[in-house]
């Protein structure tokens, strides 16, 4: 199983659902489940509202995000890619997930939970755009 | 399903609310969601039951909503009690120390006899 799919969406709300519309075009196509494929779906989520609620924030109009997709074998990696100023997630402080409700801060947790869900995150900055990679196995389904 | 909406149904038993969302819990529906569970709360009253069954999976986002609708019914002298958490949703709340956060039960019916008697 191998293939490979480049996306561009408007670095707003408007792009987040629809990096999640085509990616579920993506993984529909290769005939993959929800069950296997609910992480993506969570990382892209926090990933670009991180990028545009903060990264592009006061940006003019017209911001792109660039997401390549690849599926191969039972593995799927995704490089979301944005020219917002350096921001490396991996440098990010975790967020205290022992507090009670009251004392819980509530930014964070986003990026914590890419983290642990991802086998692997690498960041780099390249030229003048941010390079997120995040990597995992499917989900097996219960 | 292109889905990337989220519907809620509901209805009440007794005094209880019981909320039932169905789709997706991210960055795309969770300021709908929100607006639309605080004003069930301020309406109806603040003893609810969040039914996750039909939650496909949630981002912290979807988190953030759960939050601030547990604070708001503690504002209100009530109280949430999830039911019913997928695979996916559980996870999430395993990951985001979530679980030790909400009251979680089983079913919608485990969670209604929990608010019933007191």
């Amino acid at each position: 199983m191998e293939a490979s799919q480049r996306l561009l969406v408007p670095g707003s709300q408007e792009g987040i659902r629809q990096a999640a519309e085509r990616f579920d075009a993506f993984s529909a196509a290769h005939g993959l489940s929800k069950g296997e494929v609910w992480p993506f779906h969570v990382a892209l989520d926090e990933t670009l509202s991180n990028i545009i609620g903060h990264g592009l924030q006061g940006r003019a109009p017209g911001a792109q995000i660039e997401i390549e997709l690849r599926l191969h074998d039972r593995e799927i990696e995704m490089l979301i890619v944005d020219d917002a100023p350096p921001f490396n997630p991996l440098e990010a402080q975790q967020p205290d997930t022992e507090l009670p409700l009251e004392d819980r801060q509530v930014g964070g947790l986003g990026i914590a939970l890419v983290r642990k869900l991802m086998e692997v995150v690498e960041y780099e900055r390249l030229g003048d755009r941010n390079r997120l990679r995040l990597r995992r196995k499917l989900m097996e389904e219960l | 399903m292109t889905g990337s909406g989220l519907e809620i149904h509901e209805e009440s038993k007794g005094d209880v609310l019981i909320v039932a969302p169905s789709g997706r819990m991210d960055a795309v529906t969770s300021d709908d969601l929100e607006r639309r569970l605080l004003a069930l709360v301020a309406a109806r009253g603040a003893r609810l039951v969040v039914d996750m069954r039909g939650v496909e999976y949630i981002s912290s986002a979807g988190l953030r909503v759960l939050l601030r609708l547990a604070k708001k019914a503690k504002e209100q002298s009530g109280r949430v009690v999830l039911s019913s958490l997928g695979p996916a949703v559980r996870q999430v709340f395993e990951l985001a120390g979530f679980l030790a956060l909400f009251e979680v039960e089983a079913s919608r019916e485990l969670a209604l006899a929990r608010l019933t008697d007191g």
